[in-house]
Order: C-alpha cells, then sequence, then structure tokens
C-alpha cells in the first residue's frame, strides 16, 4: 500500500470528477436512442462514486471489517427493491395519478 | 500492506488516528454512521428511481429544474471536497495553519451550496412548486432537503475543526479531521447519484 501515492492523487483525482460531471450534464443534451441516455448518465455517475469512495474515502486501502459493514445495508436495500417493485407496478392501479 | 493485520490493539483510539491507515475506531464509527446513512438515501433513491421508471411523465416536472444551479453546486461541491482531502493532507504533515486555510475554503465553498440551493427553492417556489406539488416535487424536496441538512451537519463539524486549526490547537482532534473529511466525502457521494437522477435523467422526454 502506498499512502503518499493517493494522497498524490487528489488534484487528479478532482480533474477527473470535475471532466466526469460536465461530460455527464453534456451526456443529458444528447438524446441518446431508447434508455442509452440513462445508462450513460448512471455510468459515468457511478465512475464518479467509484473515485470518490476508492480515492477520497479510502475504501482501497480499508480492511476487512469495513467492507463487511457495507454490506449489510447493500442487502437490506437489494430486499427493499425487490418488495417495492410489485407494488409500485401497480401504483397507478391504486392511487391513480 | 495486509490492511486487517495493521488493526492492532493500540489503535482502537481516535485520537491516535492520523490517516486512513487501518481500521481504527474513529475511522470504523464512521463507517458504521456512513452504512446506516446508506440504507436511508439508498431506501430513498431506490424509491424515486422505481416510481421514475414507472412514471416517464415525470420528466415533464423534472425539466423545471435550474440545471445550470444544479451544475454550478455539483462543481461547488466537489471542490469543497478536493479542499477538505487537502485540509486533511495538511493536517497530517501537522501544517495546522494550512489546514485552517483549506478548512475555510471547504466552509465557505459548502456554504455556497447551500446559498444556491436556497435560491433554487425560491425560485421553485415562485413558481407554485411546493412538496406538496405531486410526487415528483415530494421526492424532490425531501431528498435535497436531507442532503442539505446533511451538509449543514458536515459544516459545523468543519467549523468546530477550524476554530482549533486556526489557532494552531488541534491536538487530540487531529484525527477528527480525517474522520470529517470521510464523513464528507460521503456528503459528496450522495449528491453525485442525486444530481443526475433530478436533473439529468430525460426518459420521457419528447424526441
Amino acid at each position: 500500500m502506498n499512502l503518499s501515492t493517493s494522497k498524490s492523487n487528489h488534484e487528479l483525482v478532482y480533474i477527473a470528477l470535475v471532466i466526469l460531471a460536465l461530460v455527464t450534464v453534456g451526456s443529458s443534451f444528447l438524446h441518446l436512442p431508447g434508455n442509452t441516455g440513462v445508462y450513460v448518465i448512471f455510468a459515468l455517475a457511478l465512475s464518479q462514486a467509484f473515485l470518490v469512495a476508492l480515492q477520497y474515502m479510502g475504501l482501497k486501502i480499508e480492511g476487512f471489517m469495513v467492507y463487511a459493514l457495507m454490506i449489510i445495508p447493500l442487502i437490506l436495500f437489494a430486499i427493499f427493491v425487490f418488495l417495492c417493485i410489485p407494488d409500485i407496478a401497480h401504483y397507478p392501479l391504486h392511487l391513480n395519478i | 500492506m495486509d490492511n486487517t493485520a495493521a488493526v492492532h490493539h493500540d489503535e482502537y483510539e481516535v485520537e491516535d488516528y492520523t490517516g486512513p491507515e487501518g481500521t481504527t475506531a474513529g475511522r470504523l464509527g464512521v463507517w458504521i454512521l456512513i452504512s446506516s446513512e446508506i440504507v436511508l438515501f439508498a431506501g430513498l433513491l431506490g424509491s424515486y428511481i422505481l416510481f421514475r421508471l414507472f412514471h416517464p411523465e415525470w420528466y415533464e416536472e423534472s425539466s423545471h429544474l435550474n440545471l445550470y444551479l444544479g451544475t454550478v453546486n455539483t462543481l461547488l461541491l466537489l471542490t469543497s471536497n478536493f479542499f477538505m482531502m487537502k485540509a486533511t493532507t495538511a493536517v497530517e504533515k501537522d501544517d495546522q495553519k494550512l489546514s485552517a486555510k483549506y478548512m475555510l475554503l471547504t466552509i465557505g465553498l459548502g456554504l455556497a451550496f447551500l446559498m444556491v440551493k436556497g435560491v433554487e427553492y425560491t425560485l421553485e417556489f415562485k413558481h407554485g412548486e411546493f412538496p406538496s406539488s405531486g410526487p415528483f416535487w415530494s421526492f424532490y424536496f425531501l431528498l435535497t432537503g436531507i442532503h442539505g441538512t446533511h451538509i449543514l451537519g458536515g459544516l459545523v463539524a468543519i467549523f468546530l475543526l477550524w476554530i482549533h486549526a486556526k489557532n494552531n490547537a488541534l491536538g487530540e482532534l487531529k484525527g477528527r479531521v480525517a474522520l470529517t473529511g470521510l464523513y464528507w466525502s460521503f456528503v459528496e457521494l450522495v449528491w453525485i447519484f442525486l444530481f443526475p437522477l433530478l436533473y439529468l435523467l430525460r426518459e420521457g422526454a419528447p424526441k
């Protein structure tokens, strides 16, 4: 592990984040066919999130315990989404919005 | 280096912590806080995404948001977090005065973010958009309101550290700078998802 390298990367990470943010905004004007635009925006957002988590939050040098901690909310989230899908799919039938 | 091996009993002291090396008690505590926050934000964002998938007509309402102000806020928060990282690095090099300067920049940019958000809210209220105006606006005000509250909380924490750092009196609080930086990065991470989801999704837009 090279901590000094990760710290000297702050400037590079910042520049990358700004570029990715601007590209994300720009891509929203492209009117890509189908859901391609949505996928592109999510891919760019995920790239930014990984950069922040790995470089700024130091996730790349964290131990097993932190990763184990992160699994719990993700499992809860997956259960939540799974349980919500049928309800939301029928939402217009119930509330007529 | 094996990070697990780096966790020794004597490292489980918050005040001994001066960097993101190993898993100290303070750092573990902040990660527990973050994991609970993930449950909150993932739940809200997940609900919003699912609703949005089934209601592409929400594009009409989201197109009323001010994209320029949203983009400015994104850049403000990115820059604010960058300076917080610089403040952390400065403290680790035992340069508290420099760290205080970076913290002040972080606070200034964080306040600017809240001010821009306030301007956005004002514009939306003037256009008759309130949390009760519909499901999209309920989600919008709830998500950005909770995120703004987290910004405010982070700013208070950074301000308290700044008071000590500017007097070269961080002492045992040095480790808290990195921990606050970790929290501040998480707040930025949430906005990285909030911004495109609320402002940029064109699904449902006329071709």
